[in-house]
């Protein structure tokens, strides 16, 4: 699966200054919720916590958007990933 | 699978509003929320007509969002109101200049005036000078007693006697909780007011008073705003304590708690005649002040004290 990750609003510092990774993901990472962990793991070093809580979710404040669409209207963590999906993560905790 | 827009009912809905809940076109969205900046500031009267408004502007998501969306409204309801910009060079290398660079792209797409004042010019020292006197764990109270005094000092001298500036719903539920928690009675009633009665003749108001974060956050999505979101290098990490990160989970399973607790402060406004600190003007500089000297006054005093041979002015209007 072919997709696009956008890190937008301060989150590209936690993966060393990329706004956005054209990547090919690995064939079990089929739904948002895999995603998150298979970034925390794979394209960020440290902060991660500014990332994911404890739990794994995604940190709130950040917001996710599927083709410019709220996840919150896609099942949010359960979307399942389609390809050439653009994925952006969006931080409303970065910066002032 | 995909979902109107409960506004406009023909175009798909792209965004759910943390506000109330009600899922939105990209249109409607930014009309929505354009209204609702506008509905506040009839509310509140911010805006005297033929007012010149300074707006304070930082570069990052707040301050650009405000700026783009007096534009608009301006336009839309002819407000009788010139805008000037005005940003603070705290001197912070790498971070400021970077960010001013984005301030100064927006004042030409924008087409208003701006007014940059730096720390060094106003008080005879950058942040970052002043990092390396005095260390690094009060930074961000000294950058912040110093950007309101450089602030007021910059409005007098284009003679704008109202700054609009960023701050968001979040923001005023973070102070309200921070004062609850330090036990401060006085300052929780002040710190969700709109309009701050600073001097006799200087005022400062908040348009975003009742929009979230996430929205303001949004909006710069959706419209394709030119922000910049580096964290500044002192302060210690995004996420800025127990509070911000309460709040944020807070916004999540009880969206309207944001705002619940910016009226909960309101409630607590003090009667006049309760212990309101006396005030008086700084015998240095004649800012309004709660004692004799104001607190940048004693922050620069200290400074001073621990390198004398730099020379300082303060300027006095
Ligand atoms: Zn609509
Ligand atoms: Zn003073």
């Amino acid at each position: 699966m072919n997709v696009t990750i956008e890190f937008l609003g301060g989150l590209d510092a936690l993966v060393e200054k990329q706004k956005e990774v054209k990547t090919t993901l690995p064939k079990e990472i089929t739904h948002l919720k895999h995603l998150i962990i298979w970034i925390k793991e794979n394209l960020m070093k440290s902060r991660q916590e500014e990332f994911v809580t404890n739990e794994l979710q995604i940190r709130p404040g950040i917001m996710v958007l599927v083709n410019e669409i709220d996840w919150a209207l896609l099942d949010e963590e359960n979307y399942e990933i389609q390809q050439n999906d653009r994925i952006a993560f969006l931080s409303s905790l970065h910066g002032g | 699978m995909s979902i109107l827009c409960e506004n406009c009912k023909t175009k798909r809905a792209v965004f759910l509003r943390p506000k109330n809940g009600s899922k939105v076109c990209k249109e409607c969205f930014i009309e929505l929320f354009e209204e609702e900046v506008h509905e506040t500031i009839q509310k509140f009267q911010m805006f005297e007509p033929k007012e010149k408004i300074g707006i304070g502007a930082s570069g990052g998501k707040d301050s650009t969002a405000l700026i783009h969306v007096l534009t608009k409204l301006k336009e839309k309801y002819k407000y009788e109101n010139d805008f000037v910009l005005i940003s603070i060079d705290e001197g912070i290398h790498g971070y400021r200049d970077d960010s001013l660079e984005t301030v100064k792209r927006n004042q030409l797409f924008y087409n208003l005036p701006l007014e940059i004042v730096s720390f060094k010019d106003l008080f005879g020292w950058s942040l970052d000078d002043i990092i390396l006197n005095l260390g690094p764990s009060n930074s961000c109270s000294y950058c912040g007693i110093l950007r309101r005094q450089a602030l007021d000092l910059a409005a007098q001298k284009i003679s704008v006697k109202k700054l609009a500036t960023g701050h968001n719903a979040n923001d005023a539920a973070e102070t309200v909780l921070l004062n609850f928690l330090r036990g401060d009675s006085v300052r929780i009633s002040r710190s969700s007011e709109f309009i701050i009665n600073d001097q006799n003749d200087f005022k400062r108001c908040k348009p975003f008073i009742y929009a979230y974060q996430k929205e303001i956050v949004a909006y710069a999505y959706f419209n394709k705003l030119d922000y910049f979101s580096t964290e500044c290098p002192y302060a210690v990490n995004a996420l800025r304590g127990k509070p911000r990160i309460f709040l944020n989970d807070l916004e999540r399973v009880h969206p309207s708690g944001i705002i619940d607790i910016i009226d909960s402060g309101q409630l607590f406004a003090l009667p006049d005649s309760s212990i309101k600190p006396k005030i008086q003007k700084c015998q240095k500089c004649g800012a309004v002040s709660s004692q004799n000297l104001c607190q940048a006054c004693i922050l620069l005093e200290k400074l001073n004290k621990s390198k004398p041979k730099i020379e300082i002015e303060i300027e006095k209007k």
